[in-house]
């Protein structure tokens, strides 16, 4: 018996040939799903931060994710214009979309001590004489910017269970403009532009790990409870195979894993300054709600 | 050597030599030993000295964390054990105290895995009769915290933080159980 | 099956087996290890400054009784005979990766079932490696695999009394105390029984298992090869009953997986562990409570299996060998690896053809 290749070289050859090409085209046929990433403090950074994390989604799910670096007070908007279909947002955010467009919750991010849950204080220079919250009524304070929850919306929430209204009780209120807002509110009050600020415990812990301050630069005058820190979702049209999948290489994701960016391996979880993801479930965002109506703002505010 | 075995010059000098020297090792062990006594005792002292520089330094690097814990002030006590963490990284007293802090201000997974950590690296934190024992606190959080991380898991398999939080929480239990460690 | 007097010490000893190890745990010795040879065999080789764990450093008391219980009885019943000279250093090696295996598993056969009576489900992993690695041991002998028989021709006149000299030694040091003996002040090796109960308890238990030949994996090899029949069979069952028994009406019996004291969820790692154990001890004829009373007896063989496990307890904790609650090193899969290759070739290399 003589084997088929010496009796029709060319037709084996060409059906190789077809078989490469085919292998090739597949990976070019890949679906592509872009994925909206909030902005922190500026473009630049997300993408530094979360191109790794694009990729390796890609890379696991098999689907060729895109990256949309977007201002926060410009994300409700595209995204309704349905520019991305999957989000990265802060939790307020998400909440916001929840509510209004029933956004999936896919898996909540991790980092520092308190995991996926972040925290908000409020907090004056030490040595400035404002060693209790209530002696903060009639200085200057500085919040972080408004759709922050642990920058903003905590902070005016605790406020306001103290009894202290912003609106009336301080000498005057500011939101620091441009970007790296939150660290420009802890740099403030060290610097002595502001007298009292919120911060987020996210934001202090960072810092003094970096040495960027010294845990005995301040008081700490109050804190507020924990709520969800950034978090992934998706539309509600979106395809619940992909969430799924999606949600899987989320949790999956290891500090060892690696994505190739620009020629280059790069640790993503190192990358996006993140320990991982765990998926949480909607109801562990309604202490948000709840501070969202008692602050009367988005999505219950009543004019 | 058997009783009928006869003995030859030879084995003479040997058995001889053989009863001087176990009459020479009688003597000398019997000689010497205030000598070795006391040097059980330097043994315990410097043991003992070991454990309390150890324990001096850990309370004069960690007392401001301590301080604040007192207060009731967990965040500021977090603050001030990241700067001491960033010195001295891989020490079990850190991890311990951040359980604790953690602990107390009902992140029981945070405080779990802290006190993984903490034991892993030095288990006088659990042992029953240590200056250093938090054997107590793991306890309490351990029976805690148990139960809803057990059915947590069962409700969600493939969520890997509650298979770590549970593996934690059993770990912990393994430890207080005893066993040979 | 014959209700003979050999019938009747191996129940005894079983029986005795099955008490002391449960009650020596109820009397100050660590959870669910009232009796351990391996971990004992860990915590003297610390004592003695052999590794320098703090936490396991300890002469243990039981393990010089099983000893000079065993020169005891052979000499009682006339059974002491200098013997060995077969294939020495791969009984030391034997000895030594008998450790590892227990070391990998947290426990030597003894203490597996000790583990089980008290409800520790993780030990089923183990039992199931001690039962095949027996069973692999076996399938060995019968297709030729073999290191020797002993000897008393190969043996020097009175060299099975080095092993007894030694332990004795061990004894004295124990109640002179020289400068190099170190003792844990915490830890699991802080936790023990009172001397003499332990030394009684060693001493007993040597002397029964002497007269009795009784060892665990000979128990298994026995009912692999013979069922019903097989007299350590009924020592076994005492013991397992006996065990279950004390540590019920003790309060020490609490059925799980998660959290049992001293074990660890690396399944594959418990059966390997113990599966090396089982395979080893019938190469090398015991178990290493076997060996112990074997040396005892008079066999420098086994006095040198002996020697093996003491290094072979130094090496596992200097070297991150030893299992812990945490889970299995990845010093101890490659110890567990080094040892399979051992048995595997030395299974190939000894093997008598035809």
């Amino acid at each position: 018996m003589t084997l088929p290749f010496r009796r029709f070289p060319l037709a084996t050859i060409i059906l190789i040939a077809t078989l490469v090409i085919l292998a090739s085209c597949k990976d070019q046929s890949r679906k592509v799903v872009k994925i909206g990433y909030m902005n922190c403090n500026n473009e630049q950074e997300t993408r530094r931060r979360f191109v790794p994390l694009t990729r390796y989604l890609s890379d696991k799910v098999g689907v060729e994710f895109v990256m949309v670096p977007v201002d926060t007070h410009d994300f409700e908007k595209r995204f309704n214009q349905g520019e991305f279909a999957f989000t990265h947002t802060n939790s307020y955010i998400y909440m916001v979309l929840k509510e209004r467009n029933n956004l999936k919750l896919i898996a909540s991010e991790k980092r520092g001590n308190f995991g996926s849950r972040s925290g908000g204080a409020i907090i004056s220079r030490k040595g400035s004489g404002i060693d209790r919250l209530d002696q903060a009524r009639g200085k200057k304070f500085a919040f972080g910017p408004m759709l922050a929850p642990t920058g903003y919306l905590a902070e005016y929430d605790l406020l306001l269970r103290s009894g202290i209204d912003p609106e009336k009780d301080f000498a005057s209120y500011t939101i620091p403009s441009g970007s790296y807002k939150h660290e420009k509110l802890v740099y403030g009050v060290l610097f002595g532009q502001y007298d009292v600020s919120a911060a987020t415990l996210l934001d202090l812990e960072t810092m003094t790990k970096e040495g960027k301050i010294a845990a005995d630069d301040f008081n700490i005058l109050a804190q507020t409870p924990l709520v969800p820190y950034c978090t992934f979702g998706a539309a509600a049209n979106a395809d619940p195979g992909l969430v799924d999948k999606v949600r899987k290489a989320l949790l999956e994701l290891k500090a060892t894993d690696t994505a190739e960016v620009e020629g280059e391996r790069v640790k993503v979880l190192k990358a996006a300054w993140i320990d991982g993801y765990e998926e949480l479930a909607d109801k562990d965002f309604d202490l948000l709600r709840e501070m969202a109506k008692r602050v009367n703002m988005p999505p219950y505010q009543k004019f | 050597m058997t009783p009928n075995m006869k003995l030859d010059r030879f084995d003479k000098i040997l058995l001889f030599l053989l009863a001087i020297a176990a009459s020479a090792l009688v003597v000398y062990s019997a000689g010497s030993f205030p000598a070795k006594t006391t040097a059980i005792e330097t043994r315990s002292m410097e043991r003992e000295l070991a454990a309390q520089a150890r324990a001096g330094l850990l309370e004069k690097l960690y007392a401001p964390v301590t301080g604040a814990m007192q207060a009731g002030q967990y965040q500021e006590a977090l603050l001030k054990l990241e700067e001491v963490i960033s010195r001295y990284p891989g020490d079990a007293h850190g991890f311990i105290l951040k359980g604790e802090i953690l602990c107390r201000m009902g992140v029981l997974d945070g405080a779990a895995a802290g006190f993984v950590r903490g034991v892993k690296l030095n288990g006088d934190y659990i042992d029953k009769n240590s200056s250093f024992s938090k054997r107590d606190t793991i306890s309490v959080l351990v029976e805690k915290s148990l139960p809803s991380a057990q059915s947590a898991y069962k409700s969600s398999r493939s969520n890997p933080a509650l298979k770590e939080n549970l593996a934690n929480l059993n770990y912990l239990k393994s430890r207080l159980a005893g066993g040979c460690e | 099956m014959r209700l003979d007097r050999h019938m009747i010490t191996v129940t005894l000893s079983g029986l005795l087996l099955g008490f002391f190890g449960v009650m020596l745990s109820v009397w100050g010795n660590p959870e669910n290890s009232g009796i351990c040879v391996s971990c004992f065999i860990e915590n003297s080789a610390g004592a003695l400054g052999l590794h320098n764990n703090p936490r396991l450093q300890y002469l243990r008391p039981e393990l010089i009784g099983f000893v000079l219980g065993a020169f005891a009885s052979a000499l009682f019943r006339r059974e002491f005979r200098s013997r060995g000279g077969s294939a020495p250093l791969l009984r030391f090696a034997s000895g030594f990766f008998l450790i590892v295996g227990c070391a990998v598993f947290i426990g030597c056969p003894i203490k597996l079932f000790l583990r089980f009576t008290a409800g520790d489900l993780t030990s089923l992993a183990g039992v199931a490696g001690l039962v095949a690695g027996v069973g692999c041991g076996l399938k060995g002998l019968s297709k030729g695999v073999e290191l020797g028989r002993l000897s008393p021709a190969a043996a020097p006149r009175g060299s099975g009394l080095l092993a007894p000299a030694a332990f004795l030694m061990f004894l004295l040091f124990i109640f002179i105390s020289p400068s190099f003996l170190v003792a844990s002040e915490k830890g699991s090796s802080a936790q023990h029984a009172p001397l003499l109960i332990s030394l009684s308890a060693g001493l007993a238990l040597g002397f029964a298992a002497q007269g009795s030949r009784f060892c665990i994996t000979g128990s298994i090899r026995d009912i692999l090869l013979m069922g019903r029949r097989a007299p350590l069979l009924w020592g076994g069952i005492a013991f397992l009953v006996t065990a279950l028994l004390v540590n019920l009406s003790t309060g020490r019996f609490k059925p799980g997986f998660a959290g049992q004291p001293g074990s660890h969820q690396e399944y594959i790692w418990s059966f390997l562990g113990m599966g090396l154990v089982g395979w080893l001890s019938v190469l090398i004829g015991g178990c290493p409570f076997r060996q112990l009373v074997k040396s005892g007896e008079g066999d420098s063989d086994a006095a040198l299996a002996v020697a093996g496990m003491f290094l072979g307890g130094a090496v596992v904790q200097g070297w991150d060998i030893a299992a812990t609650s945490a889970g299995v090193p990845l010093g101890g899969k490659i110890a567990v690896i080094s040892g399979f290759l051992l048995v595997l070739g030395g299974s190939i290399l000894l093997r008598e053809r035809e």
